[in-house]
């Protein structure tokens, strides 16, 4: 999830529970009869609602707000969805007077590094994602991990893949990640 | 790179997404029982207008208890979303690499501390549990063998020092039921 949409959700829920609460405050202030709730009672004009249902624009006004509802709905769960995959990377390339554009297509550059990776001794399984997060491209690769393998090597040769990778990639903000995730303990 | 440690730490998407997963649900919820009243109003659908005794209630509201806790559910879900929305995105992994960006949960720190204490001569199981300030180990083993605890700290010793946090390191000894 980006910087800015994390932001802008942190916003909208911020501003929903802020109403929410206050709704609440004021609802079972006017309950017991509070005056300031009974003056904001005032400023809403409750009376207006009771009558809506027989004015003649109320069918519109009905079909209006479906509309708005179901479209802010439908785009606050959009939002929500975590769409992060980035599929292809555009590398500047110059020799002499000719220069031109590589596209690299990180999902290939990860997952060869995952294969190398899954043949070390010690490592189950290697998973890989190139995915933007908060603003970044990282490649992710996640080891399945022996409980009992060594770790040190297993951190070696992610230091060695991450070389590589910047090799492949030389002067570009593309950065690695590798999470080992260790099996859980099976007894014989 | 964006966070701190300039190594793209992982971390999970912020609280308030499933806020705003709920929300939007409710929205749509409400926008599909508007539409229902809508078409009954346009009589295109037979049936009663849902949302009429809603605008009735608030016409003249009227209290009942159940109402007051319905009212402080309401708040405090409200309190709830205000948290969430400022709460920074939660640390979930442990760097464990100085070089590079290579992470662990604590859970497989613990994993890892399991399986080398249970390799000791003498532990039957080992179960740890890893927090940001403590490592504790407990395993079931001869509680008479004085040793036992320092081979399991020795061999814990070189996982735990990649928990960027030094916690400290407990090593309990329990005997196994077969000897109580």
């Amino acid at each position: 999830m980006s910087a800015v949409k994390a932001f802008v959700l942190r916003v909208i829920v911020g501003v929903a529970g802020l109403a929410l609460a206050a709704a609440a405050v004021w609802v079972v202030a006017l309950g017991v009869g509070a005056g300031w709730a009974q003056r904001v009672a005032g400023y809403a004009d409750l009376g207006f609602w009771g009558a809506l249902p027989s004015q003649e624009w109320f069918g519109g006004a009905l079909s209006a707000t479906a509309g708005v509802l179901i479209v802010v709905g439908v785009v606050l769960l959009w939002c929500a969805v975590d769409r992060r995959g980035v599929s292809q990377w555009q590398v500047e390339e110059s020799a002499g007077e000719v220069s031109g554009r590589i596209v690299v297509r990180l999902d290939d550059v990860a997952s060869a590094v995952a294969q190398d990776l899954a043949r070390v001794p010690g490592v189950t399984k290697a998973r890989y994602a190139a995915q933007r997060d908060r603003g970044d491209t990282v490649l992710t690769i996640r080891l399945r991990v022996a409980p009992d393998a060594d770790i040190d090597g297993v951190r070696a040769v992610c230091r060695q893949a991450a070389e590589d990778i910047r090799g492949a990639l030389p002067g570009e903000e593309i950065a690695t990640r590798f999470i080992l995730e260790i099996n859980r303990i099976t007894k014989a | 790179m964006s966070d701190s440690q300039g190594l793209c730490e992982p971390r999970p998407a912020p609280r308030a997404r499933g806020w705003i997963v709920v929300l939007g649900l409710v929205l749509v919820v409400a926008g599909v029982v508007v539409a229902h009243d809508a078409l009954v109003v346009h009589g295109v659908m037979q049936g009663v207008v849902w949302l009429a005794p809603v605008l009735g209630w608030l016409a003249q509201p009227s209290w009942s208890a159940g109402f007051y806790g319905a009212a402080v559910l309401v708040g405090l879900c409200g309190v709830l979303m205000v948290a969430s929305a400022v709460a920074p995105r939660p640390h979930t992994h442990f760097r464990v690499d100085e070089a590079e960006s290579v992470w662990m949960r604590p859970v497989d720190v613990a994993r890892a501390c399991s399986a080398r204490a249970e390799r000791q001569m003498g532990v039957l199981t080992a179960r740890t549990v890893v927090t940001r300030r403590q490592v504790v180990v407990t395993v079931t083993g001869d509680t008479s063998d004085e040793s036992l605890q320092g081979r399991v700290l020795a061999a814990v010793g070189p996982v735990v020092e990649l928990v960027p946090t030094s916690p400290q390191v407990r090593v309990r000894v329990v005997a196994s039921r077969q000897d109580v």
